[in-house]
Order: structure tokens, then sequence, then C-alpha cells
């Protein structure tokens, strides 16, 4: 059997005498979005940036479709086939739609980096671009300078480079974070579409997107993983009910 | 743009050889201003030490002077090949470090150049030594400063020629990206410091090119040329001409050697003019002087 995408064992981070990760195992299924919620302060965050090797664990090891990546840099790992999206919205502002998508494109494709050519005349890369806008809906938009673009387009936009990487694992941090509800519902349908290209790990703090799009929901509290599975067994668990959302019935 | 190059290129034939020798002057220093601000758009790595690189050209031609060669053809290569390695070195230490820090060690750095090279008693120490005529381009002279003007007109054009296609090209594009997030572009794939190098060193070898124009054009070398008051003006320059565009340094070049040519027939305290300019540059122009030109002009700005 080959081994899950994405493999996490043990890890651990401590900042100081503060311990953000404690022990964390977590497997990613191929095609499967798997929700991760918890408490504001939990270390979701933490763990994201573990995982996507801006941090390095104090102990455990993480996978990457059978390749331990632990030693490995951000950069290296995503050329392994690991992206990820960023909470607060950073696409490069005063670049237009295309270029950005361009060098998501272009950074996949590293090394071998082109110092002289024109970006824009490397037709294959511009074709691989337009279809990571295409898929994302945002083609239309592709001259226009990010500046311009709303809040939500820009949530689009940051996706578009997440699936230019062609990652095997994803790492969403809250994508929806700021985006209206209508909206919320296009990136919601999006992303469920995307569980064919690939596994997700989702951090969410909308219960409702959670459940419309996660097939398995891990519980972080306290660093601590305290529960993995189905969301409708996860919901019922009375550990995940005290944790995380005290004695009041809030779902 | 055009336009500025337009006049440089009739220049020679109207103005007498001291005003002429100021706009070669300000291509020389714009050529280095424009590779200072390379660095800074495309890497966001600001450099207090690039007075090094200028100075480490103009020393390479003395040093060949003294070793007994004086063609273009074979000095400029070599010297720009002594700065790359310099450069190399430097940037492999200083890009451990970043923001201040990165200004503070290049400071550093191009301070121990300077005490070395104007403590060494064959290269003139602390007065320099004079070259007594230009380096021959294949055996032709360079001393009439027509001549010489037109050359450094074609090096300057060279030098942008590249720039422009550095820029566009992937390689450039993630460097600005670098420049504006450094973390996005790991998180794309992207190795910052490898690509921050070749800025660096690129932006480098052509503040040496400037600084062997310069050591050609006043026929003189010395430690002057290695002073961290270089540094400081080359990115005054920037400020006043703006990253906006890759040639905003030489407007600034022009404005600052104007200023000094203006206001030094009044007072030798012309700068005293220079820090208001730079200030209300800065606080206005935003983007610098050459948009707002280009602006007023009705071109567009790229």
């Amino acid at each position: 059997m080959t081994e899950a995408p994405l493999v996490v064992r043990d890890l651990s981070k401590s900042f100081g005498g503060l311990n953000v990760t404690r022990s964390v195992s977590l497997d990613l299924k191929p095609g499967e979005i798997h929700a991760l919620i918890g408490p504001n302060g939990a270390g979701k965050s933490t763990l994201i940036n573990l995982i996507a090797g801006e941090l390095r664990p104090d102990s455990g090891a993480i996978r990457l479709n059978g390749v331990d990546v632990t030693g490995l840099h951000s950069e290296q790992r995503v050329r392994s086939g690991l992206a990820r999206s960023f909470q607060v919205s950073s696409v490069l502002k005063d670049f237009t739609v295309l270029e950005n998508a361009l060098l998501a494109v272009v950074g996949r494709r590293q090394p071998a980096l082109n110092w002289w050519r024109s970006t824009l005349s490397d037709t294959q890369g511009v074709e691989e671009a337009m279809a990571a806008l295409e898929k994302v809906g945002l083609a239309r938009r592709a001259n226009a300078k990010v500046a311009t673009l709303s809040y939500g387009e820009r949530r689009h936009l940051e996706l578009a480079m997440a699936l230019a990487l062609k990652p095997k694992v994803l790492l969403l941090d809250e994508p929806m974070a700021g985006v209206g509800t209508e909206e919320g519902h296009e990136l919601t349908e999006l992303v469920s579409n995307l569980r064919t290209d690939c596994a997700i790990l989702l951090v969410e703090h909308d219960m409702d997107v959670v459940f419309a799009l996660a097939d398995r929901v891990s519980v972080l509290v306290e660093g601590r993983m305290i529960a993995t599975g189905a969301p409708a067994e996860v919901r019922e668990m009375e550990s995940v009910q005290h944790a995380y959302f005290g004695t009041e019935d809030v779902w | 743009m055009l336009l500025l190059f337009l006049l440089l290129a009739v220049a020679p034939l109207g103005l007498e050889a001291y005003l002429l020798g100021e706009l070669t002057r300000v291509m020389i220093y714009g050529m280095a201003a424009c590779a200072v601000g390379f660095a800074i758009r495309h890497g966001g790595l600001v450099s207090f030490g690039h007075a090094a690189f200028f100075g480490m050209g103009a020393y390479c031609v003395l040093m060949a002077r003294n070793a007994g060669y004086q063609d273009a053809l074979l000095v400029w290569p070599l010297a720009l090949l002594a700065v790359a390695v310099l450069a190399l070195v430097i940037g492999l230490l200083s890009l451990r470090t970043g923001g201040v820090a990165f200004i503070m060690i290049t400071l550093g750095f191009a301070q121990m150049v300077y005490f070395i090279i104007s403590g060494s008693q064959s290269l003139g120490a602390a007065d320099g030594l004079p070259l007594f005529g230009r380096d021959t381009l294949a055996g032709l002279s360079l001393d009439a400063i027509h001549g010489f003007h037109y050359l450094v007109l074609v090096a300057l054009g060279l030098v942008l020629f590249v720039m422009v296609c550095l820029s566009r090209s992937p390689a450039g594009l993630a460097l600005r990206g670098i420049a504006h997030d450094e973390r996005r572009m790991k998180a794309l794939g992207y190795a910052p410091k490898r690509l921050q190098l070749a800025a660096f060193v690129f932006s480098a070898v052509v503040t040496g090119f400037a600084g062997v124009l310069a050591a050609n054009f006043y026929q003189f070398v010395g430690p002057a040329y290695l002073h961290w008051i270089v540094s400081g003006e080359l990115l005054v320059m920037v400020a006043l001409g703006g990253i906006a565009s890759l040639s905003g340094g030489l407007f600034g070049a022009l404005i600052l050697v104007l200023f000094e040519a203006i206001f030094s027939e009044y007072t030798t305290y012309w700068r005293i003019f220079l820090g208001p300019a730079v200030i209300l540059s800065v606080l206005y122009l935003h983007k610098g002087v050459h948009p707002a030109v280009e602006r007023l002009l009705g071109g567009r700005d790229d």
C-alpha cells in the first residue's frame, strides 16, 4: 500500500516554555478534505507553519508522499508537491493577476530559472497560469492589477496561485476569512471541487463551511489533537464539546 | 527616457568641454545609481556599501596601469571579474542578515575595503595616483572628451537594456516578488537568498563598471572613490529618482549634479539645498522624480 500524501508523526514545538504543538499526529488521505478546527490559540497556524516548513519542529517527522521532508526548507517542500495559502491575503499587489499566477508556475519549475527571456513570452507558462486562473474564474481579470481587485477576488487568486503549483497536498489557512456570505459559498464550492486534484488540509473557523466540505475533522486544543473522525462523529464527542465549546451548545 | 538619451546624444555637438564633462559624469554616476536601485527594486536589498564596488572598479584600472596594461578590452573585463568576486564574498556574508542589519554590514565591508586600499603605498595610499591619460579601446585613444562621452553613452544604454531584459525575465519577476514579500515567494517554491545574491552581484558589477569609467573620466584614482559618502550619494540619487522605473537613478544623478553645478557657484555648502530637495521628493513625489517627469510629459511610467 502506498503511503498517504501527508503523514505527520509526533510533531512537537515549543516557544520558550510554551508548548504550542504537543506530539501531534495526522494523516491526509488521497482526495480528502481534512478540516482542522480548534479554539483560538490552539496552535492551528503553528501546525500549518510546521507542515509548510516555515517553522522547525523540536521533534517528530513529516512525510510527503512517503518522503521525509522534516529537514527540508519551505521552498524545497513546495517543489515536492506541497502548497499553502495564507490567512491574510498576500498576493503581490503591484503585479497583475496573470503575473502573480505566473510566479507560481515558474516557482514550481525551478531551479531552471530563466534570467533573460521575457516572462510573458513563455507561452506554455502563460497557458498554465491561465488554466489555474480559469479554474477559479479569474481568467477575464488576468491583466488587471491586483490592487484593483476586490477582497474576494484576491482570495480566489490566492487559491489559483496555490493550484498553479500543482500540489499533491494543499494547506488552506482560512481561505474564506473575511469574505461575504455569497462569495463564501462560491469559494466553498470551489474548494470542494479541488479534492479531485489534491488532498487538502483546511483550517477554518466557520462550522457551516467545515461541515459542508470536510470528509474528516481533527480537533486541536492547547496543542494536542484530541479527536479525529467523521464530522458527525466528532460533533457528538463529549470531550470535544467540553474542551472546545465549554458546556454551552453552540451547534 | 528617450528624450534624455537624445539630449545626451546631441550634447557633444553644442556644449563646451566643461559642461559636456558634467553630463558624462551624470551618466557615470547615473549608471551606478541605477545599479543600486536595481538591487532595491529587485530583491529588496538596500546596500550602503556600493562604494566598495565603485572604488574596486577604479582601482583595478590603476593596478592594471601599474602592471603596464592599458587597453579597455583586456583591463575592463578583468576589473568587472574582480568586482564580481568581491561582491560574491560580501554578498554571501551580508545576505545572512536582512533589513537594517544588511545596510550596516554592507557599510562595514565597504569600510574594510576602504581602509585596506587607502593603506597600501603602491596604490597611492591616502593621496591616490593620477593615471596620465585614459585607457585605449582596441588601440584607439579615448583622451578626447567627445569620444569618451559617446562611449559612456553606449555603455549606459547597454546596461539599461540588460536591466530591462533581466527585470522582465522570470528571475527578475521573482526578485521583485521577493522585494515585496519574501515569505510568500518561499511558499511559491523560490529560494530567495540565491536570487538575491545574483541580483547583488549584478548590481555590484554594474557599479564597478561605473567605477572603471569614473577612473578614466577623472584620470585619477584615490580613496575618495571608496568613501562611504559615495554609497550615500548613490542612495540619495536613487531616492531622488525613485525605484518605480529602472532608470530612476539616472534622473537622480542628473538632479544631484545639476544642484552641485548651480549652487556651488554661490556657496560651498550647496548640500544645504540638496537636503530639502530630497525631503520634498520623498514626501510629495512618492515614487521619485522620474515618473513625475514622465507624467508631466504625458508619458506612461513603467
